[in-house]
């Protein structure tokens, strides 16, 4: 069962500078399936529109980025509700509760200048009516962290006075303490130390087991996703060419992009030699015509130039979007 | 048996940190040694705020130690005063930078910073000569053509990361200082400029000084790793020997630490997490000492020698 | 000439330019100017516009067509002479402050901050006071360039604070630059914006403070300036007496330039932002 859903999102970044006007085509024709009580990670190198996408999946959209076409759909009560036919109102009440978001820096969710405490009165007062302050709001929050393994004195604290990986964990604190159906994060370990990271991927995982909710992770780290997700997709240049469990994407990489990306891989007790694809990733103003990945891949041929192979299933569960495995284009 | 090409000794480095009433000494960098042969890659590696990156800085002259000694081909270069050597020395140790996009100045075409290199430190105008340049460019896997006329953003991450290094080889330097050369390059594009430091080290005999946190490029790269921990070493060796088989307890853990890129390698067991940067600074003995599984009494009042076992320094109680 | 094209495109630019070349050309004009401004009644007194007149005549009996260029010339020479001068300094200050750090930056600046606290219309009105007939436009422009660097040359300091610690820097020095190659190939792209939309203000407020000056009577009333016009005109009741032609063409032409600098400095510094160039450099075709 779905829980999220996408279809054909184009979401691009409009920039006007001086009078001319460029589209940036961040997230282009993507179809997702995110299911209920899994992991699911987007991977992707820096540009390819992995932030962009989970931003759109989330609701914030503001210029200069805009939807230009398709549907993200939310499961709401057994309904499939579009979140762009939605007013800001019903927007603002199903946001935390219902879908959260953990950001790559912990510092724009809590307030500087407040103990930690304050960032969750503030977040729960938004979404609940409280009335009896100690049973509504200090009692679930001190369960909330305790369950997660977090020492409550952090309530009292001020975020400087917490190192950088504490933080993150309060982060994922915040947006989980409401209990939402899927929690999206971006880039939760980068900057962090390895032994931080492992803290909160193990936080991540923890909240997931015990709430039987979707999370949606993105991170250009191979290796966390290799720990956390159930399944991963790929994105290049806009566009998701690869999606598969994990054992599958890392055991059994159809396409080119996805096998460069496996089999660059360094590890510790392998000293093997390892390639990168050649040449760079394409900009997003104006990408290859046919498939973005042909002008790096040496198994292109003329077709790969001419049309856009489109993302279908290849073997079960496992879908790619290239012309070595299927022949279907996506209709332009 | 080549010769040393470096040896740091005794390298230490106190900041004062805080405001005018509450100044705290803190020391980045304590005690550090170590040495790099010729046509070696050696591996500098550590978490954020370990002192890898201060120690780069000072070998480069960037920052000044407060105490130490850091001998280049014999000669100690903390004493250099005369501006000739001290071009001279750059000449011969240039460095490249974590965030390629910082790199060069977004407002001026990358190919000046060629020609200036070429000018400054070999006299080679560019309207008579552009051959090192080129040299330096096809060593990286690029041509002039590719970078003529063009400013910082019109390249990729990795593009601009390969023209730094171009740009590092036009004076033909003996050691490159790599600090955090790919953690800002994307990882498809990676390893072409690990294996890059892989060739230039086959090729011209270069020694690299490679700074980073990730330690499975490091094994993949390098000879040699000095582990760093709160401004100290607290295990260096070979690359094979230390993180196959690591000694020190933090290296264990960090080891531990990192995801592995294989499903069938997942974590199983659970970590604590530690005190804050600053704590463990300010501990006397072992910087590790408050997360060590075992911690002596000893370690946590004793300065902590070195002690060598089976060719690796390991600064750890346990080996003593 | 690719860059006046690219500004073009912007509508508040082209209103502005417009307008500039035109106040510009009518100083130019002033050249031209059949009468000798320091003489008076040369034409018959107070007449209305007509075509002999084009903006009729004072009480003081001479054209206000032709006062009014050698007016806007004299305010225009007084104004770019402060902004010059006073760039100059904010620069070599903010640089040099900024570059170096420790003692020399703590010193230029407890100099800056001194004149950034500096009561200026008190002082120029001492100063009107004492120079009077001996203050001249480009005495008074270099006057106003003195007290005008102050917060531009805190701003550029605090730029060079952030540019020395970015990696360009770094590399710079590693390709072997001088300190002042650095600065000046690395550093004065980035400050430049600052200066030109600065020197813009500057101007602005140079010449808000002549016409301040000289309705007070502060200035040296002989120098026709936009200023010594509408003092003339408010003492001679112009407005009362219905003489509107005199105060109106003054007060018009300093709105309009107040107008077009304000919105040159906008668009200017737009242009000049360091994001928004390097957004353009990278040059990139339209699609769609």
């Amino acid at each position: 069962m779905s829980v999220l859903n996408t279809e054909g999102l184009k979401a691009y970044y409009i920039i006007d500078v001086l009078g001319e006007k460029r589209y940036v085509r961040a997230v282009d024709d993507v179809d997702l399936e995110i299911r209920e009580n899994e992991i699911y990670g987007i991977a992707g190198e820096s540009g390819c529109g992995k932030t962009t996408l989970i931003k759109t999946l989330f609701g914030m959209v503001e210029p200069p980025l805009n939807v230009m076409d398709g549907k993200v759909k939310y499961k709401m009560n057994a309904e499939y509700a579009d979140i762009f036919a939605m007013d800001n109102k019903r927007m603002r009440e199903i946001r935390w509760e219902y879908i959260s978001y953990i950001p790559q820096g912990s510092m724009s969710v809590l307030n500087p200048v407040q103990k930690v405490r304050y960032s969750f009165e503030h977040f729960i007062k938004a979404h609940r009516r409280i009335r009896n302050k100690e049973e509504e709001f200090i009692k679930p929050v001190e369960r909330h962290l305790q369950a997660l393994g977090l020492p409550v004195q952090i309530l009292d604290s001020y975020p400087h006075q917490l190192s950088g990986g504490m933080r993150q964990r309060v982060t994922v604190a915040l947006a989980t303490v409401l209990q939402p159906k899927i929690i999206i994060a971006d880039e939760p370990t980068t900057a962090l130390d390895v032994v931080m990271q492992r803290g909160v991927i193990q936080l991540l995982k923890d909240v997931q087991s015990s709430l039987k909710n979707t999370i949606i992770m993105v991170t250009h780290d191979m290796g966390i996703h290799a720990n956390i997700a159930d399944r991963i997709g790929i994105m290049y240049a806009g566009k998701m060419i690869e999606e598969a469990s994990t054992e599958e994407i890392f055991g059994n990489p159809l396409h080119p992009y996805t096998q460069y990306l496996i089999g660059s891989l360094p590890k510790i007790g392998d000293k093997s030699y390892k390639t990168s694809a050649p040449g760079a990733p394409p900009s997003l103003i104006n990408p290859p015509e046919g498939c973005r990945f042909y002008p790096r891949c040496d198994r292109a041929t003329d077709e790969c130039k001419a049309a856009i192979p489109k993302l279908v299933e290849i073997e079960p569960g496992h879908k790619a979007a290239c012309f070595l495995y299927s022949g279907v284009k996506e209709d332009e | 048996m080549s010769s040393k090409l470096i040896e740091v000794n005794g390298l230490t480095k106190v900041f004062r940190v805080g405001s005018l009433f509450s100044r705290v000494r803190l020391t980045a960098v304590d005690n550090v040694s170590f040495d790099i042969k010729d046509a070696d890659i050696y591996t500098l590696a550590g978490e954020s705020g370990s002192g890898k990156t201060t120690v780069s800085r000072i070998i480069l002259g960037l920052l000044e130690a407060s105490e130490g000694e850091i001998l280049y081909k014999g000669k100690n270069i903390m004493n250099i005063k005369s501006e000739r050597e001290k071009k001279e020395f750059r000449k011969d140790v240039q460095a490249i930078f974590q965030n390629p996009f910082e790199t060069f100045n977004p407002l001026r075409t990358v190919e000046n910073y060629l020609y200036e290199t070429q000018k400054n430190f070999l006299g080679v105008d560019a309207s008579d000569s552009i051959d090192g340049i080129e040299q330096a460019l096809t060593a990286v896997g690029l041509t002039l053509d590719d970078v003529k006329e063009k400013y910082p953003s019109e390249f990729s991450g990795g593009q601009l990361q390969r023209i730094s290094i171009a740009r590092a080889l036009i004076t033909q330097p003996s050691l490159l200082i790599a600090d955090e050369p790919v953690s800002m390059v994307d990882a498809s594009l990676r390893m072409s400029i690990v294996n890059l430091f892989k060739e230039l080290k086959d090729r011209y005999g270069l020694s690299v000084l490679y700074i980073t946190h990730d330690l499975a490029t490091a094994y993949y790269v390098s000879d040699k790793i000095a582990i760093m921990f709160r401004g100290n070493i607290v295990e260096k060796g070979s690359v094979e020997k230390v993180l196959d088989s690591p000694k020190h307890p933090y290296t264990k853990m960090l080891k531990e630490s990192i995801a592995q890129p294989d499903p069938r390698d997942k974590w199983d067991s659970r970590v604590d997490l530690h005190l804050t940067e600053r704590e463990e600074y300010m501990l006397k003995g072992c910087k590790f000492a408050g997360r060590c599984p075992h911690v002596m009494e000893r370690c946590r009042t004793e300065e902590i020698p070195d002690f060598d076992i089976d060719g690796v320094t390991v600064k750890c109680l346990l080996y003593q | 000439m690719a860059v006046l094209r690219e500004l073009l495109r912007d509508g508040k630019f082209t209103f502005a330019f417009t307008v500039m070349s035109i106040l510009i050309i009518l100083a130019i004009l002033s050249f031209f100017s059949p009468y000798d401004m320091s003489i008076w009644n040369v034409v018959p007194r107070d007449m209305p516009p007509s075509a002999e007149y084009i903006l009729g005549t004072n009480s003081k009996g001479q054209d206000v067509f032709w006062e009014m260029t050698v007016a806007i010339k004299n305010s225009l020479i007084m104004a770019v002479i402060a902004a010059f001068f006073s760039r100059l300094i904010a620069i070599a200050v903010g640089l040099l402050a900024g570059f170096k750090g420790g003692m020399t930056d703590r010193t230029l600046m407890s100099i800056n901050d001194s004149f950034i606290v500096l009561p200026v219309l008190p002082i120029l009105i001492l100063l009107g006071a004492i120079l009077k007939e001996r203050l001249n436009m480009i005495v008074l422009g270099l006057i106003l360039a003195i007290f005008g660097w102050a917060w531009d040359a805190r701003l550029i300091r605090s730029q060079t604070l952030s540019l020395r610690e970015r990696e360009f820097t770094n590399t710079a020095m590693l390709s072997g630059q001088k300190v002042y190659e650095l600065i000046f190939k690395e550093y004065l792209p980035f400050v430049i914006p600052i200066v030109s939309a600065t020197a813009i203000n500057n101007m602005f407020w140079a010449v808000g403070m002549e016409v301040t000056m000289a309705i007070l009577g502060l200035s040296n009333l002989t120098i026709p300036t936009l200023g010594t016009m509408m003092h003339w005109a408010i003492s001679y009741q112009a407005m009362l007496l219905g003489y509107w032609w005199w105060i109106a063409t003054p007060v018009v032409v300093s709105v309009l330039l107040f107008v077009s600098l304000y919105l040159l400095s906008v668009s200017v510094s737009q242009y000049l932002d360091p994001r928004t160039r390097i957004q353009r450099i990278g040059t990139a075709k339209v699609v769609k």
